[in-house]
């Protein structure tokens, strides 16, 4: 039993919880609502710019991967042993939504400072709407109040992270609008992403080979080149920006010469990109190691064509 | 059923003519079915013993091996679409610098596929001019909310846009069309 203040029958149930959410049984409608209720009081205390201590590992999308997600735990070792940053992007394009996004707000309401959760551009209503996790609520409780009462709390999810003063992370990247940490500490967060502005291209924006600021492909955000991060980085004296948000086949991806790193949790992406996945671990000494996984092996999925090329739907 | 009171007769004649005016057979090129005979130790063939889950790695192997080859003989374009690729040459396969130097038979690179599949957002604003969304969550988002816990939208990536509803002015007071 552990020492927290917290009596322990009040965890009780919640450990109950999370033994359930670990075999990929979802939570009633009243659990998941009293839950986020609980989540909603944490995270509401978070910075927009939330500081988190080593030894933490950092990880990218999962996108309601659920059995990944618990590979993961295997290999990176279990909350609360091992600290988490997760980057986003919970829900979506993967058949457990709603198995993944309860699992983490669980482990988040029960260890709050071991895990820390942020904001990815599929926490929102909107997308969700059209990706998979309101259609997975429907078919999972019959109607779509679990899907309100998260997309409601994803407004509450702080917008990125702070490993020792040094390792920025984020889902997406920088802002033609943000200059300093100080800028981001300042915003509402506590809305529906909005289409542009500057908590927009935080979960959008992407790195990019050209130098400076470009429009996105996506629609959404901006990229930005090496000689931008270089400048932020500098200026706000980091050592590297960790961001998920897209994928790249080995796990992860260094770019902007070390200045930038994509990390991609969700192996064999959509079931069908036969990626790699990793995460990245921080210890104590500050020093970086990345773990590479595959999917682990399971039944009730599809497992179409891995290592093969076809990405994308 | 009478057992066996006349054995089966063949038409003798008909089997010749069918074989004397066999149209031309194509040759089938694909892999030979990986067979792994069961040695005894003595050498001498046997059936399935004990041995079974001793071959399955070696049969395994096997398949993997045709299937290797089958890949690597239909598509010389891209190494990565034969897939099938062992844990040791993969290193050199997906060099994350070498993501974007091989086009796949679609001619795309892998950048261009990622770019075409993160599509998210412009998908979003389409269905969102058609106001086919729970809520315009422009202004207020919390105050707009009509929401029906139970409407029967199906709204999922794989229904795409042709499936959503489609409403004139967001969400109408009168409900969602039949």
């Amino acid at each position: 039993m552990s020492l927290d203040s917290v009596p322990s029958n009040s965890h009780g149930n919640l450990d109950e919880q999370i033994s359930q959410l670990m075999q990929c049984k979802p939570l009633s409608e009243q659990e998941v609502r009293v839950l986020c209720e609980k989540a909603k009081e944490i995270l509401m205390e978070e910075s927009n710019v939330q500081p988190v201590k080593s030894p933490v590992t950092i990880c990218g999308d999962i996108h309601g991967q659920f059995h990944d997600l618990a590979e993961l735990f295997r290999i990176g070792g279990k909350c609360p042993d091992t600290n988490y940053l997760f980057m986003g992007d919970y829900v979506d394009r993967g058949y457990y939504s709603v198995e993944t996004v309860t699992l983490l707000v669980a482990l988040k309401v029960r260890y709050p400072q071991r895990i820390t959760i942020l904001r990815g551009n599929h926490e929102s209503r909107q997308i969700t709407q059209v990706y998979g996790f309101y259609d997975e609520c429907l078919r999972k409780y019959g109607n779509a109040n679990v899907w309100k009462i998260f997309t409601d709390l994803f407004d509450y999810f702080p917008l990125t992270a702070l490993v020792e003063s040094e390792i920025f992370c984020l889902h997406g990247g920088l802002s033609p609008s943000i200059e300093t940490l100080d800028n981001i500490r300042n915003f509402d967060r506590v809305q529906e992403v909005p289409h542009e502005g500057p908590m927009c291209d935080l979960l959008w924006s992407d790195p990019d080979d050209r130098c400076g600021w470009g429009i996105s492909p996506r629609g959404a955000g901006y990229t930005f080149g090496q000689d931008i991060s270089e400048q932020f980085n500098h200026s706000n004296n980091l050592k590297l920006i960790a961001r998920a948000h897209q994928l790249v086949m080995e796990g992860y991806n260094w770019s902007h010469e070390q200045k930038v790193v994509t990390i991609f949790s969700a192996p064999n992406y959509c079931y069908r990109c036969g990626n790699m996945a990793s995460i990245l671990e921080v210890d104590d000494c500050k020093e970086h190691t990345f773990i590479q996984f595959e999917p682990a092996p399971r039944r009730g999925e599809p497992d179409v064509t891995r290592r093969t090329p076809d990405y994308f739907l | 059923m009478k057992g066996n009171k006349s054995r089966v007769k063949w038409d003798e004649d008909n089997l010749g003519e069918i074989e004397a005016n066999k149209p031309v057979r194509q040759k089938i090129t694909e892999p030979k079915t990986p067979y792994h005979p069961m040695i005894d130790d003595d050498g001498s063939l046997s059936p399935m013993r004990g041995h079974f889950d001793e071959c399955v790695d070696d049969h395994a192997e096997a398949i993997l091996t045709a299937l290797n080859d089958a890949a690597s003989s239909s598509t010389k374009t891209n190494r990565r679409s034969g897939g099938w690729t062992s844990s040791e040459d993969e290193g050199d396969a997906m060099e994350p610098d070498d993501e974007d130097s091989e086009a796949d038979r679609s001619g795309m690179t892998f950048r261009e596929h990622r770019r075409a599949h993160y599509d998210e957002f412009l998908k979003v604003r389409e269905l969102r001019k058609q106001g086919s969304f729970l809520a315009e969550e422009d202004e207020d988002a919390e105050d707009t909310h009509k929401f029906n816990g139970a409407r029967d939208s199906s709204s999922s990536l794989s229904a795409g846009v042709k499936d959503i509803e489609i409403e004139d002015g967001a969400v109408s007071s009168s409900g969602p069309p039949a």
